[in-house]
């Protein structure tokens, strides 16, 4: 499988009468945009913004952010599943508009309740905060969606996914005929025997609408944990449908995501990269979540993995997935890196973890959760003019106030691209 | 403080290192001299100029630890003698002497004035004594590791009683105290954890990032003796709470003050909507439909009639324990214990999620 | 004594008495929605009898008892 990634490199998006690239410069026409978006239906309007780095904006309502991507060649489409036939992605050519992301926002229609609620968050393209989140060093094209009164959450998240990714990659289409800045190449070519084998255990989240992640169009719910080749990751089969403000992994990242990248820049040099696992945490209960771990570790010791690195999408429960999934590795022989961050509040002594197996000898800090930031005012404000933290009261968007990194959109990602880590003082 | 302050430096050793005697002299009780003795002779040599070793105070291992007096002789000796920093060992693989230095690091750290500072082997007991709020200096298992401890000890100790800011433990040489920060690292977590799992597969040397240093236990309390006569009460972390959310317990990362006692109101079951699940964690749909799927409050009523016990307290403890950092929960489950002991509750069932 | 669908966390932070139930789903540890009421009812009322029997247990360290 072997998969040409023509880069097109975004820095600037601006509307304009007609779509098209040039030089690191994205022009929208927008009523061209929104009829392809609002194609299918299922909510009332979308309005578009625009947000760069570096300016002194700050977006809030935060569904999901999107790389626009659009298949060349090849069978299938980018995202399958949503946008075409669930066919193997990952061969043939794709585009990408890199390092710009069409950011969806909203709000939800209907009641929520427990765990089945939309978190809001924040994403500032500068400042303090900028540094914690996941999109604020991409240029963001941000879609403003507005519900249907009468639909559900389920439906209306449906429709906004489904027309965000329609969106994304109607754009990237208009490089079908130009030439990429660069292509990357990805394929699993064969290395010397001697290269120690590693998989990539990628634990997303799912537990039910606004926690949800999609593999070829379909959620993951009552999934055994399975095989995925990097390829099709790279190619939007893994949408992200998580709205856990901070936990949550926008479907940018699943196309980017580091681990996977890592191991395809070392193939062949000092590591042999045997493939992807994917499976889901926050499973029901204590037979489930030892049953994923053991076919997690079935799957790597069928791939004859030597070793394994893991990511982690979710909280406290699904550590316990996490780490017994690390457990059911090391005992089948498999040497097992987790990637983890730390729930401990800065400076307060608190274990670290919800759980963990004496088996994790060898994790990889990203950072503490709980850290406080004082966001500064701003001049320019997306998605609405007033802002609710997790568990806190209302505030003026525009203003200065008190976060922890955990209000910030995908904070535990943006951490890891801003290279954090926890260390003992 | 300016920095050209000469530190005044108290040291603390055990009877071995003080020259009196070894296993023998271990009831030779806590002494006082002016100036360093022993290994207090190197240390001068290294503190130099920047400080002055004032005094050095040994005792006998056993007799330290057997009799409270010779703490509290050393306590007054370091009042007199006010010095920015303590030095104490270091003590190597010595247990009873590692304990020793814990505890008078300890103390003299809690009157606020002196800086202290010690050396121990990973191992020795006193690590585990102190190490969340001492600053120790890892070092070898014998004495025969002095030249290569005290050195880091002078340097750690000069910038403690400096009140400079320190590093890392890493970077600056002491023993993780598990108080962990947000901090940067050179290269990305990914480039880090294939690193990590490579040294791993290769069997080399590998550190993990992070630093577990147990949860505090508690020893279990007696079992009760019986049920008759005993008085129940149902405490949860699942965040049960009245319709309305009256005291706004958030669902997610709750404060100290966000927990409370509500009463059944004499009811002897929970229909739909007597209490509400705000729990942000998991799907409550369930518990919502039917609340004694939580708090099982139709069951034990039953088993009262039934006189299986004497009585079910009629107000249930809740917080939402989601996301809630472990020292918050701590004093919110101290707090409700208090309640429930000073309302006669002798056994309590906790349902969590 | 605590009640739970996940004892490896609760063993973990160190509670001592900790009854695991077999509720299917750490959402309600004293629920299991899948059964009849009446049956979810009976089930209930043994599984609350045996959390009471677990304060009577002698224990020395984390201990998972199970209904």
């Amino acid at each position: 499988m072997r998969l040409e990634m023509g880069i097109f490199p975004v820095r600037k998006v601006a509307f304009g009468s007609r779509t098209g690239y040039r030089d690191g410069s994205l022009t929208v026409n927008a009523q061209e945009l929104k009829e392809v978006m609002m194609a299918e239906g299922g909510f009332l309007d979308v309005r578009f913004d625009l947000a760069h780095p570096g300016e002194s904006v700050r977006i809030v309502h935060n569904v999901d952010a999107v790389e626009p991507l659009y298949k060349v060649s090849g069978r299938s489409c980018a995202f399958p599943g949503f946008l075409g036939r669930a066919l193997t992605a990952g061969e043939g050519r794709t585009h990408k508009l890199a390092g710009m992301c069409i950011l969806s926002t909203t709000r939800y229609p209907g009641p929520q309740t427990g765990i089945m609620t939309f978190r809001d968050s924040i994403i500032d393209m500068s400042g303090p905060g900028a540094l914690y989140c996941a999109t604020s060093e991409t240029a963001n094209l941000v879609a403003c969606y507005e519900p249907i009164p009468t639909a559900s959450n389920g439906e209306h998240d449906a429709a906004i996914r489904l027309a965000t990714l329609r969106g994304a990659s109607c754009l990237a289409r208009c490089t079908a005929d130009l030439k990429p800045e660069k292509i990357e190449v990805y394929e699993l070519g064969e290395v010397g025997p001697t290269l120690p084998r590693i998989v990539y255990v990628d634990q997303v989240m799912h537990q039910a609408v606004m926690v949800a992640t999609y593999v070829y169009g379909k959620d993951l719910d009552d999934s055994l944990p399975t095989l995925i080749h990097p390829n099709e990751m790279l190619d939007g089969a893994v949408v992200g449908a998580n709205y856990k403000t901070g936990q949550k992994v926008p479907t940018y990242l699943h196309c980017n995501k580091p681990v996977l990248l890592e191991l395809y820049r070392r193939h062949g040099k000092d590591v042999n990269f045997a493939g992807v696992i994917i499976t889901r945490g926050h499973r029901d209960n204590q037979a489930l979540k030892e049953r994923s771990a053991q076919y997690v570790a079935k799957l790597a010791k069928l791939l004859k993995a030597d070793g394994a690195v893991l990511a982690h999408e979710g909280g406290g429960n699904s550590s316990v997935d996490y780490f017994l999934t690390v457990q059911a590795l090391e005992q089948a022989g498999v040497k097992a890196v987790p990637i983890m961050y730390e729930t401990a509040d800065p400076g307060s002594g608190d274990f670290p973890l919800v759980y963990t197996v004496p088996e994790a000898d060898a994790i990889v800090s990203k950072g503490l959760q709980g850290q406080s930031i004082v966001l500064p005012a701003v001049e320019r404000v997306i998605g609405s003019p007033k802002f609710k933290p997790y568990g806190g009261t209302l505030v003026d968007t525009a203003s200065s106030f008190e976060v922890t990194n955990a209000d910030l959109y995908a904070d535990e990602w943006g951490m890891e691209l801003s290279h954090f880590t926890g260390k003992d003082y | 403080m300016p920095t050209n302050k000469k530190i005044r430096v108290v040291h603390y050793v055990n009877q071995f290192f003080a020259g009196v005697g070894g296993e023998e002299k271990g009831d030779h009780p806590l002494t006082f001299r002016e100036g360093p003795v022993g290994p207090g002779l190197l240390l001068q040599r290294l503190l130099g100029a920047e400080g002055e070793v004032a005094g050095t105070l040994f005792c006998g291992d056993n007799a330290y630890a057997a009799d409270p007096g010779a703490e509290a002789a050393a306590l007054d000796h370091i009042e007199r003698l006010a010095p920015d920093l303590l030095v104490a060992g270091p003590a190597f693989n010595a247990g009873r002497y590692g304990l020793a230095c814990a505890r008078l690091c300890l103390a003299v750290k809690a009157g606020g004035k002196t800086a202290a500072v010690t050396g121990m082997y990973p191992e020795n007991p006193g690590v585990s004594a102190c190490r969340r709020q001492v600053h120790i200096v890892p070092t070898g298992d014998t004495a025969g590791g002095m030249g290569e401890a005290l050195p880091k000890i002078v340097r750690l100790g000069l910038k403690l009683a400096r009140g400079e800011e320190l590093g890392p433990a890493q970077e600056e040489g002491y023993l993780p105290r598990g108080v962990r920060y947000n901090a940067f690292a050179e290269v990305p977590a990914a480039q880090r954890a294939v690193d990590m799992v490579l040294k791993k597969v290769r069997g080399e040397p590998f550190t993990s990032e992070f630093t577990f240093l147990g949860f505090d236990r508690v020893a279990p309390p007696a079992p009760l003796k019986g049920l008759k006569g005993k008085k129940i009460a149902v405490v949860t972390e699942a965040g049960m709470v009245p319709p309305g959310n009256p005291d706004r317990i958030p669902g997610s990362r709750a404060s100290t003050h966000h927990w409370n006692k509500y009463s059944f109101g004499g009811r002897t079951e929970l229909p739909k909507g007597s209490f509400i699940c705000i729990h942000g964690g998991f799907n409550t749909v369930f518990v919502n439909e039917d609340p004694d799927r939580m708090l099982a409050l139709d069951a034990l009523k039953q088993l009262e009639r039934e006189g299986v016990f004497e009585k079910l307290h009629e107000e249930f403890l809740s917080t939402c324990g989601n996301g809630g950092p472990v020292h918050v929960m701590k004093q919110v489950g101290q707090a409700m214990a208090k309640e429930a002991r000073a309302a006669g509750v002798e056994g309590v069932v906790l349902p969590a999620t | 004594m605590l009640v739970t669908c996940l004892p490896d966390v609760a063993k973990d932070v160190g509670a001592n008495r900790i009854l695991k139930t077999r509720a299917g789903h750490f959402h309600h540890p004293f629920g299991d929605p899948s059964r009849p009421e009446a049956s979810e009812r009976r089930w209930r009322l043994e599984a609350t009898k045996k959390a009471l029997e677990v304060l009577t247990e002698p224990v020395t360290e984390p201990t998972v008892f199970e209904y």
